[in-house]
């Protein structure tokens, strides 16, 4: 017969229960977590005729516009070595895949606020869920992308293949700096609020709509945001197959990673105290 | 055996202020992370303890109401035992599988359908696909919305998506299922089915600890009883007794809070002793409202305390406008909660008289000793029309028959009988012994 004591006392105090109830939901939370996911896919197009096609139309209409001021002169953006268009959709592509990574933990709580002070599951869940849609929603852009790199004819590196560890890494980041922020923004709104207005100035701190810049002090953008990097990596293993930051990206996805189990850790231990102050 | 749940000293505090608490979650999550840093589990400044000094136990087979006024714990003692808060002083220790329904249709989408919902709940509720898919069916046919299943959830009435829920939930199989409020959906006979369906998992060995406002339910579900005041337990024992004390506390606090202290009245019988009434604004009668009752009081005819069985007297005051001829004093006696309507007297047609009296009725009470309500009304002979009401809109008057219930009724009271009845028994064989 399992038992299980709740207590005063730190969690840490008994860690021995803590990393074995850890690991037990990560594998219950796996579960549940596909199975949430499954239901917020099937209901979050529901009632639209368009459907999935929604995944997309945002980056092709940011694309669009970014084509148009650039081919306009209103822009005068260097040479990206493949077709604007092409450079830009696939690195708003990688791009919004961090930031739904960013922000998949907040909106999984937000949306399953209810839930989290009504029902003892396991928490892990809410973050699989969010992964699981990132990478559906992940999925169908690739497969327009793709659609379009054809069209654009851009040449395909071999590298292609490695391409979705650079993805993985980007979800990676972006899912581990929204857990870090995670216990604060349930308590403060200002926090999600903040990071809305973070993500749009951040994208533009990023190569994105630019290729990287050589010159000092825009190089920073490559060694200070951890984001470059990964993004530049992943669009080079996707197109030329030479890899400007090959260290960048290492420390980046490791120290994503170290962070990550940490930002799991503080979650868990943040939990009961953050339900006792948003319940209802 | 050892205790399912075993809970000692428990407290849990709570602040008023929102930025406050805030605060306070930010530093109880750093003291969390960093145990080093220390802290207090004493009051901070602005916070009140919700829950407070707890103890208990739930061994296998048992089943626990915990009844309180609204806001005295009971919910964040359900909480506390899931796992869902931290407790700030004591522990709680659960051995054995727990299933907490603290809110109906958690996991519900509007636009998925009924039978996606049914997965999508049991799954947050702890089901695995395997034992959804070997239930579904069931679940439909217990919540009786077979022809909607297929249908999106907004679809539903309110009483037809709760029924769904609580359908799922009734299929978990827990060793100790946690109930807060939720057996309040559908129809009476959904009601019904819910309790039987709880009873019978209490038969087949499982434990219950059930929060609820309906005395019925509790009585029908627990055997033992918890008092919740203010975050402290100010009573524990047989559900009967805790129910008594609840209701007690109930009436003491409607009593407290009757409006208008500015009239006391007070009731003088014939012999001239006097009985205490709850002090009630006086209504000013006129030509349109030509009637009022003062008070009522039913008070023992001898000794000093009502008695089961013995005879009382019921005792209503009145005023009046005008002499009125022909009208009827209604009493009606109900049970402490004011569910069950236990008897109605009427009087024969009386006269009232111009300025005010009294209207006296004999009656032996065969109640059982708890606590009861009486109100009153005055209506017309001809029209039957009312004219007068107590204890409807204000507060009705209590009074307790008093008494030792033996040991058979103590036994039989999770069944809450009202009244005894005379009976007279005789047995024979169907054939003559050989």
């Amino acid at each position: 017969m399992t038992e299980i004591t709740y207590s005063a006392e730190p969690q840490m105090a008994r860690p021995r229960q803590f990393f074995s109830l850890m690991r037990a939901d990560l594998f219950s939370g796996s579960r549940l977590g596909w199975r949430l996911a499954v239901r917020n896919i099937r209901s979050r197009y529901r009632r639209s005729v368009l459907g999935y096609v929604w995944a997309a139309l945002p980056i092709l209409t940011t694309t669009l516009i970014w084509v148009v001021l650039n081919s306009s002169g209103l822009l005068a953006v260097r040479d990206t070595g493949i077709s604007y268009a092409a450079f830009v959709l696939i690195n708003l592509t990688m791009w919004q895949g961090f930031v739904d990574a960013l922000l998949s933990p907040l909106q999984q709580m937000e949306a399953a606020r209810s839930m989290l002070t009504k029902a003892n599951f396991a928490r892990e869940s809410l973050i699989i869920a969010g992964l699981v849609e990132v990478a559906f929603t992940f999925a169908i852009r690739i497969g327009l992308l793709m659609v379009a790199l054809l069209w654009f004819r851009v040449p395909l590196a071999p590298t292609l293949v490695l391409a979705p560890l650079a993805v993985l890494a980007l979800v990676l980041l972006g899912t581990t700096v929204g857990l870090l922020l995670l216990p604060l923004s349930l308590l403060y709104e200002d926090i999600h609020r903040g990071l809305l207005v973070a993500c749009s100035l951040w994208v533009f701190a990023t190569p994105v709509f630019y290729p990287p810049p050589s010159q000092w002090p825009y190089t920073l953008t490559a060694y200070v945001n951890p984001v470059t990097p990964l993004l530049t990596t992943a669009r080079e293993w996707v197109t030329t197959g030479v890899v400007s930051h090959p260290l960048g990206f290492v420390l980046v996805t490791a120290a994503a990673l170290v962070a990550g189990i940490g930002a799991w850790v503080v979650y868990r231990l943040a939990m009961p105290h953050l339900i006792a102050r948003i319940s209802s | 055996m050892a205790p399912l749940i075993e809970v000692r000293d428990l407290s849990k505090r709570f602040c008023r202020d929102l930025h406050r608490s805030l605060r306070y979650g930010v530093q109880d999550i750093a003291r969390e992370i960093f145990p080093g840093i220390g802290g207090t589990n004493v009051l901070r400044p602005g916070e009140f303890w919700g829950l407070h000094d707890i103890s208990f136990d739930l061994h296998p087979g048992e089943s626990l109401a915990i009844v309180g006024a609204n806001g005295s714990g009971k919910s964040t003692l359900l909480k506390l035992l899931n796992g869902l808060l931290k407790p700030d002083t004591g522990s709680v220790t659960v051995r054995g599988k727990m299933s907490a329904l603290i809110e109906l249709g958690t996991g519900f989408s509007q636009v998925l359908t009924g039978r996606e919902n049914i997965h999508a709940n049991a799954a947050v509720l702890g089901m695995s696909a395997e034992e959804v898919a070997g239930a579904i069916e069931e679940i439909i046919d217990f919540s009786g919305v077979r022809d909607f299943i297929d249908a999106p959830l907004q679809y539903y009435s309110k009483g037809m998506a709760m029924r769904l829920a609580f359908s799922v939930a009734v299929h978990l199989k827990p060793d100790v299922l946690l109930l807060d409020e939720v057996l309040a959906v559908g129809d009476l006979a959904f009601q019904r089915k819910c309790v039987n369906h709880i009873t019978r998992y209490l038969a087949s060995g499982g434990s219950v600890v059930f929060v609820g406002h309906s005395p019925h339910q509790s009585q029908a579900i627990c055997q033992r009883g918890m008092l919740l005041e203010h975050g402290r337990m100010s009573y524990a024992g047989g559900i009967t007794e805790t129910l008594d004390q609840y209701l007690t506390l109930l009436q003491d606090e409607a009593l407290k809070a009757t409006p208008g202290e500015t009239d006391v009245v007070r009731l003088d019988d014939a012999a001239g002793s006097s009985a205490d009434v709850a002090s009630r604004r006086l209504v000013p009668v006129s030509a349109e409202h030509p009637v009022a009752i003062d008070a009522i009081a039913v008070r023992p005819v001898t000794g000093a305390v009502l008695r089961s069985g013995e005879e009382a007297q019921i005792v209503m005051h009145y005023r009046s406008h005008v002499r009125l001829d022909n009208m009827l004093c209604g009493c009606f006696i109900f049970s402490g909660d004011q569910w069950i309507c236990i008897t109605v007297i009427i009087s024969p047609p009386v006269t009232l008289h111009a300025g005010g009296g009294a209207v006296t009725a004999r009656v032996r009470l065969p109640m059982l000793p708890a606590n009861y309500v009486v109100k009153a009304c005055i209506s017309h002979g001809d029209t039957l029309d009312t004219v007068a009401y107590l204890g409807w809109q204000d507060t009705p008057q209590l009074f307790r028959i008093a008494g030792d219930r033996d040991r058979l009724q103590v036994n039989l009271s999770s069944q809450s009988p009202l009244i005894a009845i005379e009976s007279a028994w005789s047995q024979f064989p169907d054939s003559p012994d050989q």
